[in-house]
């Protein structure tokens, strides 16, 4: 074919005009509806940025210059959940937050996916263990997509990660159901206002 | 002292004072901090952080486990820093015990501190220039903190959370080309540090928010235990390498960066200043570092700690942090408490953002250059 | 008259309290009863640094004899009464003791007490002496240095937290760390939370 005899030395850019071959019989393309919906979700996702402690660094380093999850379309990383839909949980968290991360999960628009990364948001990771404060696994708080273990998970592994994820969503219906969020297993972080806690 | 009460006696806010809360999760404050602000207009009246966010009880969980596998949460605690918390546990540790460390190590603590410092204040640099709204320096600060990481993960195979500074000396000897990468990594950054000041400091906006904003006055920065180069920029020339002296730090030629601004600018500037003088320490300590040697002393297969109590002190790249442990003859410490930089730093915050905007606590923020689970531990 | 016949019955507990006698001897002279109960062999006392000495000879002489001297590890100490805790705060703040480092307790539950730390030193020579007083467990409570070094009132802030233990005359005394409806401290020895799920350790 034409391709073949290009020499090797040519840039892909000029190798793609001879790829493009004209549609016999017409210019359409027939796929299932909810196969081009899932494959513009999955290569647009908005993560929030929610890190709280080392993992976060390493969500960070994932963005920056040498990893540069650009690549794969992540990287309109939002500030405030109602403009994303992904979150990745990166970092440890604590009873404290974990009402925090289950409204900021709650004020998120559907469709919405969450990445658990790190082994403490996996399981309480190296907190496990005689520990009063942490949660263990956020998805205690709210359903989770993707686990990712490491304490740090390397830049590739969240690459990876998120590549899983973009596959799972690639492998969805159109109309995706919410996900139920698990039972609220914690009397914490919902204060009453009339009520003086003072003397605790 | 309660910063939020009213300066005048009224029992309501007036109808233009309001309270805003930034945070837990709020881009600016580099994890999950919530500072409660009260504003008129937009000038702050007072603030008031609520911390604990990432508390995550690591001084009880040292209760539970051997001095030795403590090392390990308290890379944990300010992750940007982990050689140097481990040096201070470790340090903490070889006192109670009586440990001597070889020499070898020794320079290799230094050497790792150093390169820990730098990239802890790349990663800061980029991150105080995304505060401020430009984004370059941050890919800027990352493109050559990869560097340092890629050492690091040379020497024990973690970017971030290294556990390689132990109680008595090194978890393993240094990988041969250690010497050789390092001397590069400091052939190719000390050109980086002008390029820094040439694509941040000259910038007009830069200047213009954060030179005058955020004075800390050196009475108040020391009543308030503030340490590090957030004190340094208030012209009090202390640091624990120096003042309280550990390691082999007294075998360089050094200088503690200083400046009397008193001002964002100012804290700007030591920390630029003191990746100088960081490399200039590492580059001392390739040259003086003992080819061959042990990095390990041995130690007993059960390490118990005698009873008493026992204190070590070490500069991270954020301040003084420090270790206080009780021994009751056990090999688990009877009591660990953790006092971070970043506590004793934010708890001055609230005081000098009084008057500034909403705008100007990101920056004084930013040169404070905190991180969350330091402070809550 | 009764010295003759109660000799006898001390000498009976003695031979039998080596385990319970360090709780009994938290005061000044723990010093000979500590190493005759402990079994592991105690390392050699190092010999005295003459740093400390002098700083030791400096700092009695300030303090004054409410002070003792305790050198238990390697942090230089004095024990102190707790009612007076402010006082001798003071006396060490006015001799350039002017950066607190940090403020902590440590729960002794066998002895009933906990102990507080104050560790002092200085911007200048990093010199660093502690504070150290018992306040009874029942009920905890100790006046303030947070006027002295206001770095203190955070530092207390997250002792009453962790440990419950109240600072009087403290301005702000409210939880750091914790949620506001936690319930217990959990630094103290006896913590005990089935509510979070606490897993012990099994080895
Ligand atoms: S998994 Fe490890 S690196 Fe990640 S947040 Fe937890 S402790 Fe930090």
């Amino acid at each position: 074919m034409a391709v073949e005899t290009l020499p090797e030395t040519k840039s892909v850019a000029e190798k793609l005009p001879q790829h493009r071959l004209p549609m016999p019989d017409g210019g359409f393309l027939l796929t299932k509806f909810e196969s081009l919906l899932n494959w513009a979700r999955s290569n647009s996702l908005w993560p929030l940025t929610f890190g709280t402690s080392c993992c976060a660094i390493e969500m960070m380093s994932t963005g920056a210059s040498r990893h540069d999850w650009s690549r794969f379309g992540f990287e309109v990383a939002r500030a405030t959940p109602r403009q994303a839909d992904m979150i990745v949980v990166a970092g440890t968290i604590v009873y404290k937050m974990a009402s925090r991360l289950r409204l900021l999960y709650q004020q998120m628009p559907e469709p919405k996916w969450v990445l658990a990364m790190g082994a403490c948001t996996v399981s309480g990771g190296p907190f496990y263990y005689d520990n009063y404060s942490v949660v263990k696994g956020v998805d205690k708080v709210i359903p989770v997509d993707v686990y990712l273990p490491g304490c740090p998970p390397r830049p590739e592994g969240l690459l990876h990660a998120l590549m899983t994820l973009q596959e799972k969503i690639r492998s969805e219906g159109a109309f995706r159901e919410p996900r139920p969020l698990p039972p609220w297993p914690f009397e914490h972080g919902v204060l009453d206002p009339m009520k003086d806690y003072s003397g605790r | 002292m309660n910063v939020l009460a009213p300066t005048t006696p009224v029992a309501t806010p007036t109808i233009d004072e309001y309270f805003v809360n930034m945070g837990p999760q709020h881009p600016s404050t580099h994890g999950v901090l919530r500072l409660v602000t009260r504003l008129a207009g937009e000038t702050v009246l007072g603030m008031s952080p609520h911390l604990g966010y990432v508390h995550r009880g690591i001084e009880k969980m040292g209760e539970a486990q051997t001095a030795v596998q403590f090392t390990h949460l308290t890379s944990r605690l300010d992750y940007l820093s982990a050689h140097m918390n481990n040096w201070g546990w470790a340090m903490a540790v070889e006192q109670a015990c009586n440990i001597a460390v070889p020499e070898r190590a020794e320079y290799v603590r230094v050497i790792l501190s150093e390169l820990t410092r730098i990239s802890s204040h790349q990663l800061w640099w980029g991150v105080f220039g995304m505060d401020l709204g430009a984004f370059t320096p941050f890919l800027y600060g990352f493109r050559d903190r990869e560097k340092v990481n890629d050492i690091f993960e040379k020497t024990c195979g973690q970017r971030l959370t290294m556990n390689y500074i132990i109680p008595g000396g090194l978890m393993e000897d240094v990988e041969e080309n250690f010497v050789k990468d390092t001397r590069e990594f400091c052939e190719y950054f000390k050109p980086l540090i002008e390029e820094y000041e040439r694509l941040l400091s000259g910038n007009i906006i830069i200047q213009e928010r954060t030179k005058g904003v955020g004075i800390l006055p050196p009475d108040l920065a020391k009543a308030y235990g503030v340490t590090g180069p957030t004190l340094r920029g208030s012209g009090v020339d202390y640091d624990v390498r120096k003042n309280h002296q550990y390691g082999v730090y007294d075998r360089f030629e050094w200088k503690t960066a200083v400046s009397d601004g008193c001002d964002s600018w100012a804290r700007y500037k030591v920390r630029l200043e003191e990746m100088r003088q960081s490399l200039k320490i590492i580059e001392q300590a390739l040259v003086g570092m003992p080819k061959e040697g042990p990095v390990r002393t041995k130690l007993p297969a059960v390490l118990r700690i005698p009873p008493g109590r026992y204190l070590s002190r070490c500069e991270a790249a954020r301040g003084e942090i420090a270790f206080y442990l009780v021994g009751d003859g056990t090999p688990k410490p009877y009591r660990v408490k953790i006092r971070s930089a970043g506590f004793s730093n934010l708890s001055a915050l609230p005081h000098i953002v009084k008057g500034w905007r909403v705008a100007d606590i990101v920056t004084i923020m930013s040169t404070f250059d905190l991180v969350i689970p330091d402070i809550d531990r | 008259m009764s010295n003759e016949s109660s000799p006898p019955q001390p000498a009976q507990p003695t031979p039998a309290t080596p385990a319970p006698a360090k709780p009994a001897a938290p005061a000044a002279a723990p010093a000979p009863a500590a190493p005759a109960s402990a079994k592991p062999v105690p390392p050699p006392p190092p010999p005295p640094d003459p740093k400390i000495i002098a700083l030791r000879d400096e700092l009695q002489k300030v303090l004054g004899t409410g002070a003792t001297w305790e050198l238990n590890g390697k942090l230089p100490a004095f024990r102190v009464p707790a009612a007076n805790i402010h006082a001798f705060a003071q006396k060490l703040k006015e001799v350039g003791f002017d950066y607190c480092l940090l403020v902590t307790a440590t729960d002794f539950i066998k002895e009933n007490r906990f102990e507080m730390v104050y560790a002092l030193t200085n911007f200048t020579d990093g010199r660093e002496v502690a504070l150290v007083t018992d306040i009874p467990r029942a009920e905890a409570a100790i006046d303030t240095v947070s006027d002295l070094w206001p770095t203190a009132e955070w530092h207390e802030r997250e002792v009453f937290d962790l440990f419950g233990i109240k600072f009087n005359k403290h301005q702000d005394l409210r939880r750091i760390l914790l949620d506001d409806t936690w319930t217990g401290h959990p630094l103290r020895k006896d913590y005990a939370d089935d509510l979070h799920q606490m897993v012990k350790r099994p080895y």
